[in-house]
């Protein structure tokens, strides 16, 4: 049974056609790498499976609920409990602390201020980052954001994670710990990963890709 | 390669007995190829006459392999100089992939699928490469690391490749 | 509960933080100062319309309700001005029992007796002139349930005599409940529209407040989004951002009130002054006022928002705003103009009642429409431009580019120049008709009555001021073709100094030139027909308000001859001198008449028009500054913060060599040909709605415009801000050093 499926999209953003007919499938627990060219719609294809971006044509089934025709809040509150996401940078809100950060998505749900900052707390403990609690995202460097943004995004124990380019901005030895990182936690929790990449050896760490080229992907390839 | 200046680098950190050096050499460079025993006597010997180890002692019922080398002065120059010598960039001009691929591409295949296929298979590789890694001691994560960096190299000279033939066709046949 | 959560939310993030703060600063000092503005306007607004309405209780509480003969009190009043004052005299007479008493009044005096406000005791024990004028004993005080203002100079005089005549009205009690004392009501009138003026430069510096650091927080807010808040929920933190500002603003707000509001309580205004207790915004009001400050704040945060869709990926997407439209300007434009003409547009009767709410609306969209028009129009222009040096190309590109930002970075200082234009317009036209502008003038009018009239001449001969006392009559006539005018009966001292003529003498005849009058042309007055001799003098038309839409003069000797009516003498003095002083001699000289006589001269109320104009000018002047110093402090945190956004680009400039007073003098252009336009566009626009708004007040106002005060106003605004461009360019220095292009 897949988690997440999405059959036919298409999506163009003025005259530019991002997407024409993609497909797309994901099992509990599996980590897929989208990959392809610049320009190929990659980020695109992420943002309509993660319901950020509503797609012209085609549908996004998540769990069985469909996506693209989902209310504005009802897909707030999937991103709230049951997705997380990674982008390569700007994801942090740089006046809130550290600690504050990994607490937004459950404070948003409603989650209370001290419980949601105990929350928090493990999670960056877990994360060996503890000591940057009371930081604010300026104050740390790039591999410690991007492991904070991880944290943030785990914290709700997700069933889907959706990475961009997680590592595009570090350099090899932090990206490697971040992806570590992350694969590791994901598959603690058992939470799915998508993961958009122009990176090889990123792409290594997933268990198969999908090319998307000019906007669409290729039949499944098929796992030997 | 160098198997005497190995070995010798090994036994610059102290002396060792025949089979202990063996085990240090395929633990750490030898995983996919181990050394015969043979290669290692044969290299020590020569060693020996060149004068950049000595036998430091033998154990009792000794044959080769129960013999302690150590390294000497002249070795120790020789290990260094070699250690200092940048080693000479190798330029895999030969590589069957490369011939492949270019025969490939040069007779009008979709460079698309060319690619599309050699990156499933290289990262099928590479796969294997990362799980080794990630279960594996720092000498495992060097070497891994070695690989997928060539692994890489392979396919980012393949997806230029891939776009100069097609920037060529679309000049070509707009 | 959670929507409280959320704006507790959007506070925190407002106010959080070091470096939070150190973005957040300008904005957050830019909404406490603009609404702190707002918010003291609004209070004093709403203290000085209840001190009017609590001043207008009291005056219709004096006010005598006349009935019919007899009665036990006969009243008559005499208003005049002293000393650019306002005096009012009331002469009582007590003819029965239980006369009423007026409020503020302990007893009735006695004849012979005075009671006098607070104020009037202390004229009289000051100036002779009044004491010889008002000789009676005073009996007591008239306390300030009697009084309209504090400073008022009110008597009540004791008399004997009102009974029989006729200027004497009989009196059963005091409170008519007359309806709005006129002259506050305009009062009303012009305040409102003045606040509605100096409130837009307010929101529109709010809504530019609102903006800075819009790009940061687009990105934070999307961010959010990304987290998953719903929108809503991102809505409520953007407002939560504002209530900081919401919050320090009112505090603000009341602090400036209450320091202001001593000064502002003992203004006077027009003669009119109001107790201080009584100026307080009143509960109703004052809660209005503490729900329109988190409005003010919000508002333009949340209109800003409202037009952006906040998406998760704001961030990535930079939306180009397409090109500037111009349709919904022109219709703010041609709302505003419509709703300025609403007697011939839209058929309101032209009374100041009805078309109140027309000005306001009209007025605010006017002004409104100019930071609105001023983009575009700078954008018009900028569009063509080519050449110049490096500096000017610079400026020009960016100014192509997006005019957008640094129009709004110059729109506050120039709505403020349009508002205080418009008001000093405003004001300009409307006073001197109010007062009427005429030259000083020796003449004086006594209004006798009939008994008293040699007495009142006897007087005056004997007083050392008085050149000469002459009757004149003035009648009422019809001319030959039925059309009413007036005759005026007159000794030559007076006809030659109405006229000008150059000789007269006693049975001439003198014909006003531009009225048709002929001789032999016959006029009826009261039945009598007069016709016009042959001998007539014709003259130019006289300037006096006696002589003014009088068609014929008649010497008495003439009016003899053609038996016109012996009826509705006056007398007029000439004296030795047009001073206050001279006029003052007059009336002390006739106290002994008491209420028999009234002495009055055009010049006091032309004299006390000028002062009022003055005074309301160097208030505008003052109000001006004040609303331009504020609104270039604004702009010097907007310039700063305009720089710190394209830190980037001119880091990268300086570092490519391009040298600093080229881009020093790039950023001084780019704001100067947006404040140019502007300053163009407010004279325009502040004038076309004085204009329109003169136009509403009445049909005798005509339109003057003070281009003295325009251009100091102008300059002032124009030397501020280059003093802020000037003051911003060493952030210019720091923004340009190397480590801005360091990608974070």
């Amino acid at each position: 049974m897949s988690l997440l499926t999405a059959t036919g999209l298409c999506k163009s953003f003025g005259a530019t056609e991002a997407l024409r007919g993609a497909d797309f499938a994901i099992d509990t627990g599996e980590i897929v790498a989208i990959m392809g060219p610049s320009g190929s719609g990659k980020s695109t294809l992420l943002h309509c499976l993660a319901g950020i971006v509503r797609p012209d044509q085609g549908r996004v089934a998540y769990r069985e609920r469909d996506l693209v025709n989902m209310s504005d809040a009802d897909r707030s509150s999937l991103r709230r409990s049951e997705f997380g996401f990674v982008f390569q940078f700007g994801q942090l809100v740089p006046e809130l602390s550290c600690l504050e950060n990994v607490a937004l998505p459950l404070r948003l749900g409603g989650m209370r201020r001290k419980p949601a900052e105990a929350a928090a707390r493990e999670a960056l403990d877990r994360f060996e980052l503890g000591d940057l609690a009371r930081k604010r995202p300026g104050e740390v460097s790039g591999g410690q954001g991007q492991r904070v943004a991880i944290a943030r995004a785990l914290v709700t124990e997700p069933k889907v994670v959706f990475a961009d380019e997680p590592t595009g901005a570090l350099d090899s030895l932090n990206g490697e710990r971040v992806m570590g990182l992350l694969l590791a936690a994901a598959k603690d929790v058992g939470t799915a990963v998508i993961l958009v990449t122009h990176d090889v050896r990123v792409a290594a760490y997933s268990d198969r890709e999908v090319v998307v080229r000019d906007g669409r992907t290729p039949a499944q390839v098929a796992v030997p | 390669m160098g198997i005497g200046q190995t070995l010798l680098g090994l036994l610059e950190t102290g002396s060792r007995h025949g089979y202990e050096l063996k085990r240090a050499y395929d633990e750490r460079f030898g995983r996919d190829r181990p050394l015969h025993y043979g290669q290692v006597y044969a290299t020590l010997a020569r060693l020996l006459k060149n004068g950049l180890v000595t036998e430091t002692g033998v154990e009792p019922g000794g044959g080769p392999e129960r013999k302690s080398y150590a390294i000497t002065d002249a070795g120790v120059t020789d290990v260094e100089k070699w250690l200092a010598t940048p080693e000479k960039p190798e330029v895999y001009l030969q590589s069957t992939l490369y011939t492949k691929v270019v025969l490939a591409l040069l007779s009008g295949r979709d460079a698309a699928s060319v690619l599309d296929t050699q990156r499933t298979a290289h990262l099928q590789v590479m796969r294997e490469l990362t799980r080794r890694k990630a279960a594996g001691d720092l000498a495992d994560t060097l070497i891994c690391d070695h690989a997928l960096f060539h692994l890489e190299a392979d396919l980012r000279w393949l997806e230029l490749t891939a776009e100069r033939l097609d920037e060529l066709a679309r000049q070509v046949a707009p | 509960m959670s929507w409280l959560n959320d704006f507790a939310m959007g506070f925190r993030l407002a106010v959080g933080g070091s470096r939070a703060l150190r973005t957040n600063l300008p904005r957050l000092v830019l909404t406490t100062v603009g609404i702190g503005v707002a918010v003291a306007i609004l209070l004093l607004l709403a203290s000085t319309v209840t001190a009017l309405g609590e001043r207008s209780h009291r005056l219709a509480a004096r006010e005598p309700v006349v009935s019919a003969d007899p009665a036990s009190l006969y009243a008559t009043a005499q208003t005049d001005i002293v000393g650019g004052r306002v005096l009012t005299a009331t002469s009582l007479e007590v003819t029965g029992p239980r006369a009423p008493v007026p409020p503020g009044l302990d007893a009735l005096p006695a004849p012979g007796q005075i009671a006098v406000s607070p104020a009037f005791a202390e004229l009289l024990a000051t100036d002779p002139l009044l004491r010889e004028r008002f000789p009676q004993h005073v009996s007591g005080t008239v306390a300030a349930p009697g009084l309209a203002g504090p400073d008022e100079l009110v008597a009540y005089v004791g008399t004997t005599g009102l009974r029989d005549s006729h200027f004497g009205e009989a009196v059963s009690g005091f409170g008519a409940a007359t309806g709005s004392d006129g002259a506050s009501m305009q009062l009303v009138f012009l305040l409102v529209v003045a606040v509605a003026v100096l409130l837009v430069p307010m929101l529109v510096l709010l809504s530019a407040a609102s903006r800075i650091g819009g790009a940061e927080r687009e990105r934070r807010l999307s961010t959010l989004r990304l987290a998953g808040a719903r929108r809503g929920q991102v809505h409520r933190i953007a407002a939560g951002e504002s209530l900081a500002g919401a919050l320090s603003g009112g505090v603000l707000g009341v602090v400036l009130y209450l320091a202001l509001r001593p000064s502002a309580a003992s203004l006077e205004f027009e003669g009119i002054t109001v107790f201080r207790p009584d100026f307080a915004p009143g509960w109703p009001l004052g809660v209005a006022v503490a729900l329109l400050v988190p409005a003010l704040a919000v508002g333009p945060a949340w209109f800003g928002l409202r037009r952006l869709v906040i998406e998760p990926l704001a961030v990535l997407r930079n939306a180009d705003h397409g090109k500037r439209r111009l349709w919904w300007r022109l219709v703010l434009l041609a709302l505003g103009v419509v709703l300025l003409l609403p007697d011939t547009l839209l058929g309101v009767a032209s009374r100041p009642r009805e078309t109140l709410p027309f000005l306001l609306a009209g007025s605010t969209l006017l002004l409104v429409a100019v930071p609105a028009v001023m983009p575009w129009v700078t954008e018009l222009v900028v569009r063509r431009m080519r050449g110049g040096g490096p500096a000017w190309q610079l400026a020009v590109r960016r100014l192509q580019l997006d005019s957008g930002t640094p129009s709004r970075v110059v729109a506050g200082v120039v709505v403020v120049l349009a508002g205080v234009i418009t008001l000093q317009i405003m004001i300009g036209s409307v006073a001197p008709d109010v007062y009427g502008d005429r030259a000083e003038s020796d003449l004086v009018n006594v209004d006798v009555e009939e008994s008293a009239e040699a007495e009142a001449i006897r007087l005056l001969d004997g007083s050392a001021v008085v050149e000469g006392t002459y009757r004149l009559r003035w009648l009422p006539a019809t001319d030959g073709s039925g059309q009413p005018t007036q005759v005026l009966v007159a000794p030559c001292e007076l006809l030659s100094r109405y006229f000008g003529a150059a000789s007269c003498s006693d049975g001439d005849v003198l014909a006003v030139s531009d009225s048709g009058v002929e001789p032999g042309a016959a006029f009826t007055v009261e039945g009598v027909t007069f016709v016009v001799p042959s001998g007539s003098v014709a003259v130019a038309p006289g300037t006096e308000s006696v002589a003014r839409g009088v068609s014929l003069a008649v010497t008495p000797a003439a009016a003899t001859a053609q038996n016109l009516p012996d009826t509705g003498w006056m007398l007029q003095s000439v004296l030795n001198s047009g001073s206050p002083e001279a006029l003052e001699r007059v009336r002390a000289a006739l106290g002994p008449l008491e209420w028999r006589a009234t002495v009055s001269s055009e010049a006091e109320y032309a004299r006390s028009g000028e002062d009022f104009i003055a005074a309301v000018t160097r208030l505008l002047y003052a109000g001006g500054l004040l609303g331009l110093v504020i609104a270039s402090v604004s702009l010097l945190v907007l310039l700063a913060g305009q720089l710190s956004e394209r830190r980037q680009a001119f880091a990268a400039m300086h570092a490519s060599g391009v040298p600093l007073r080229v881009l020093g003098r790039s950023v001084l252009w780019q704001n100067a040909l947006p404040m140019g336009f502007g300053v163009l566009v407010a004279v325009g626009v502040a004038i076309g709605t004085g204009a329109m708004i003169v136009r509403l007040l009445g049909p005798t106002t005509t339109l003057r415009l003070d281009v003295t005060f325009m251009g100091v106003v102008v300059a002032v605004a124009v030397v501020l801000m280059l003093a802020v461009t000037g003051a911003a360019l060493p952030a210019l220095r720091s923004v340009t050093r190397v480590e801005a292009l360091r990608s974070e």
